[in-house]
């Protein structure tokens, strides 16, 4: 093996020529470079099948609490207005009426020689006016068209409710009133009743 | 896989959509009274009155306690109430309020689904009273009552089904106290008749 073939191709070596042709077709030879695709896709790596069972779980779970924060929500927002029971303040009208029970006791379940105690303030339910405060004084015993019977009757219940129950009582019977004597005005006002009652006085 | 997500998706917004509608549904009936507000500076006599929920529930269950007719039948026509919200102002002098707040009222009432029962005009006080009503189906679902006068403002806003007749016919016949209201610098002790 000569050396000088293989530094400068001087001379003649079989061997390395031999070696030379058998490797000759790896050589490189100068052709055009490959062409770039049109497009170049990024590339994508696949989601595995543990992140779209993640993805459902959270998707029933956020269901779940959804239903759950709604159902929480109408529940308290129906308890709310019991919740403000207790915000009835007494007034210090006097002495004795500072003791006074803080529920307002309606006059018909009262005995009559109580005196009469004040509701100061009233914290309201509603959704639009977060904080009213609403004086309400008795200012007579109001005993109307009541029998015997029914004041024995009212008697037995005022032992029997306790103090929110006669708040809401009272505070029912209050508007179903109001309520009522609204309608009646009305309905006497179709029928033509106060023209006839009217009509009727100035005939006297 | 992920046509399973995306009708589960599907499924959440419907589902949370017609929650949301249904809430809406009942509570339609509302009025809002949020414009009345200003009036409790201006006016000699407030009453307010919001009974709902629990509230309501405890009332309900002491007219059964009552042994008596009435109350029995006042029972029977509040027994699928929901709720009852009354706003009563009374003034000193005729026009002290604004009767923008009270038509702000009135167009509430002019909404889908509350139908004119009964309207009322007469130039005595200037009175108007309106009573309109909402029915969902054939079920009631709600009563408003409107009262404007020259020194009086009367609005009342009923929620769930009731007796209009039998709580007409029942004026007068609760056995409830006869009520005042004062100012809140009225320190007067002495009842007013």
């Amino acid at each position: 093996m000569k050396e000088d073939y293989l530094w400068d191709k001087t001379g003649t070596d079989p061997e390395i020529e031999s070696l030379e042709n058998a490797l000759g077709k790896f050589c490189y030879q100068k052709t055009a470079p490959p062409l770039l695709p049109a497009k170049v896709f990024p590339f994508r790596k696949e989601p595995s099948r543990k992140i779209y069972l993640f993805a459902l779980t959270a998707a029933a779970a956020c269901l779940v609490f959804a239903v759950l924060g709604l159902g929480l929500w109408l529940k308290f927002s129906s308890n709310h207005s019991a919740g403000n029971l207790a915000e009835v303040v007494a007034a210090p009208n006097d002495a004795a009426s500072a003791n006074e029970p803080m529920v307002e006791i309606p006059n018909d379940l009262r005995d009559k020689s109580q005196k009469v105690p004040v509701i100061k303030k009233v914290k309201t339910s509603s959704k639009f006016t977060e904080e009213k405060f609403v004086r309400i004084r008795q200012a007579v015993p109001v005993i109307h068209y009541q029998t015997k019977a029914q004041n024995s009757t009212t008697t037995d219940l005022n032992a029997r409710l306790t103090k929110e129950e006669r708040y809401a009582y009272d505070q029912l019977m209050l508007a179903l009133s109001i309520t009522s004597s609204k309608l009646k005005l009305v309905k006497d006002k179709v029928e033509g009743k106060t023209e006839q009652t009217a009509f009727f006085k100035n005939a006297r | 896989m992920k046509s399973l997500i995306n009708h589960s998706l599907k499924f959440i917004l419907l589902t949370l959509f017609l929650l949301t509608a249904i809430t809406a549904k009942a509570q339609n009936a509302r009025l809002n009274f949020e414009k009345l507000n200003g009036l409790e500076n201006k006016a000699l006599d407030v009453v307010e009155v919001n009974i709902d929920g629990k509230l309501l529930d405890l009332a309900k269950r002491v007219m059964v306690k009552v042994n008596d007719p009435d109350a029995k039948k006042v029972g029977q026509a509040i027994s699928g109430l929901k709720a009852i919200y009354v706003r009563v102002f009374n003034f000193e002098n005729d026009n002290e309020y604004n009767i923008a707040d009270i038509d702000e009222i009135r167009s509430q009432l002019q909404s889908p689904g509350w139908e004119r029962l009964a309207n009322v005009r007469s130039k005595r006080n200037n009175q108007k009273i309106d009573v309109f009503t909402m029915f969902n189906g054939d079920v009631m679902s709600g009563v408003a009552v409107v009262v404007s006068e020259s020194k009086s403002i009367a609005v009342i806003n009923v929620i769930g089904p009731i007796d209009i007749d039998l709580l007409a016919e029942m004026s007068g016949k609760f056995n409830i106290p006869r009520i005042e209201i004062e100012k809140d610098n009225d320190n007067s002790t002495k009842p007013k008749n």
